[in-house]
């Protein structure tokens, strides 16, 4: 059977993405590299103003935020009804599996998809951030040395009072994160940022925010979600894979949820690729600066936040010496192999 | 060894011919770049061959080198950084960082993001069971 929807990627997003799409009448096959539900082992921080998690991984509610840059430390207090709650990521993967397996959905796991640019077919990608990304992050990390690109240990008992800390460093180049335990699981990190629209993710007056039900998307730049999800000739990016992570907000949990519920909605109700117009039919007038983001920045302390903004678009970091930096680095560690005549002769008659 | 460029410009053909079959560089380009890059011209040189030889990216289509004026980023490499990408014996993302790889243009850091996938595409196009 010839299925509507291919989803490329089994994460949050991915499984949100193809539960939508399915349960909006699509026929989805999600394909996953790994085994679904078996990549974490952390908790994450799960924002609950668009949609919910589901009640049976969530872990405890964060109540209390820090925030921490260079000597100015702004504590900010959301008290029970905090829409901040940790939970359990694989637990949660596997909720939704089987969600999707009610619906129909044909799950192809440990199964690598030929390519997401096959011309003629309906893709949603899922496939998180990238290698080179991923690469980036590692290289930044050598040189950083005390640094360490999303970095989570297991069973940190961190601290029993609900309170997430956020700890940007002087320089600004970095951040370490901490996330109260719940459980066996807690989220500990340190990253760093190394690309400027890092920085424009934060800044909310530069940010569109998708306004819906009273939840929020903030995004990477104006254009670029808008072009990302509209623009697409056969695909369309979700969760983190479109740029959709946010760290002062929860990493892109609730933007892996939110984006894939978006765009499996989308694709099942698109008839002739017109992403643009779907999109519209879907958000409609809600399509605006969403006061409850605005609200959320501001218990974020926006002059902080605007403050570390304005500083990183400034050019206090000269991205140009450091990738100069990761390349000398990384020159130790590789050697290029020779290719030998044959082996070239193989490949073209192939 | 050193290799001829007969048989670097073969593979090349072939690169071109294969991907073109089935990739959809529109939607690979629409994907990664912003509103200004639905135009997007790149180019992967290769250096110490005779005559200027190479791939580029040109109106959602991939093409001979010679066939792009004025890109927005060229990508240089070696015939063996080439051979050993397209073998898939190295990523390109170690044979940038060796410095076997030299990027120019403006916005070279989001193009390499690009380069990235481009090539992701192409291995797994030219060599299924072999991409990474």
């Amino acid at each position: 059977m010839k299925r509507d929807i291919s989803v490329i990627g089994a994460g949050l997003s991915g499984l949100y993405a193809a539960w939508s799409a399915a349960s909006h009448g699509a026929d989805v096959e999600l394909y996953e590299k790994g085994t679904i539900g078996t990549k974490h082992n952390c908790g994450e921080m799960f924002t609950e103003v668009y949609t919910s998690a589901p009640e049976e991984c969530k872990l405890n509610r964060i109540e209390k935020f820090k925030v921490i840059i260079g000597e100015k430390i702004t504590d900010i207090d959301f008290g029970e009804t905090s829409p901040f709650v940790m939970t359990d990521k694989c637990k949660h993967e596997m909720i939704m599996k089987k969600r999707c397996e009610d619906l129909g959905v044909v799950i192809k796991e440990n199964t690598k998809y030929p390519s997401l640019y096959v011309k003629g077919r309906k893709v949603i990608d899922a496939t998180g951030v990238s290698n080179y990304e991923l690469s980036m992050g590692k290289a930044v990390d050598y040189v950083c040395k005390n640094m360490r690109w999303n970095t989570y240990y297991k069973g940190i008992n961190l601290n029993d009072e609900k309170v997430a800390v956020f700890d940007i460093r002087d320089d600004l180049m970095g951040y370490k994160w901490f996330f109260p335990r719940g459980k066996d699981l807690s989220n500990v990190g340190e990253g760093v940022y190394y690309y400027k629209y890092d920085a424009e993710i934060m800044k909310p007056e530069e940010s569109n925010i998708i306004h819906k039900g009273g939840g929020l998307l903030p995004m990477p730049t104006m254009n670029e979600f808008y072009y990302n999800m509209t623009q697409y000739q056969t695909s369309i990016r979700v969760g983190n894979a479109a740029g959709l992570v946010n760290s002062f907000l929860g990493g892109g949990e609730h933007l892996a949820v939110i984006s894939g519920i978006l765009a499996g909605e989308l694709v099942a109700k698109i008839v002739d690729n017109r992403y643009y117009e779907a999109l519209m039919e879907i958000i409609g007038d809600e399509m605006r600066f969403g006061i409850s983001g605005y609200e959320l920045f501001r218990k974020l302390d926006i002059d902080s936040v605007s403050r570390f903004v304005e500083l990183r678009l400034a050019d206090q970091v000269d991205y140009i010496n450091l990738n100069t930096k990761l390349r000398s680095v990384i020159k130790k560690w590789i050697t290029l192999p020779s290719i030998v005549e044959d082996e070239l002769k193989m490949f073209i008659n192939e | 060894m050193v290799l001829p460029d007969g048989i670097i410009k073969m593979a090349i053909n072939k690169v071109i011919s294969k991907s073109n079959d089935v990739i959809d560089f529109d939607a690979l380009i629409c994907n990664i770049g912003s509103m200004n890059d639905v135009d997007k011209k790149l180019v992967i040189r290769i250096t110490d061959m005779k005559s200027a030889c190479g791939l580029g990216i040109k109106e959602g289509k991939m093409v001979e080198v010679d066939k792009v004026d004025k890109p927005d980023t060229v990508f240089s490499m070696d015939k063996n950084t080439f051979s050993a990408i397209i073998l898939n014996k190295v990523d390109h993302r170690q044979a940038y960082y060796m410095g076997a790889i030299e990027a120019d243009g403006e916005n070279w850091v989001r193009d390499s993001i690009l380069l990235g996938k481009i090539f992701d595409e192409i291995k797994k196009v030219m060599r299924p069971g072999a991409a990474k």
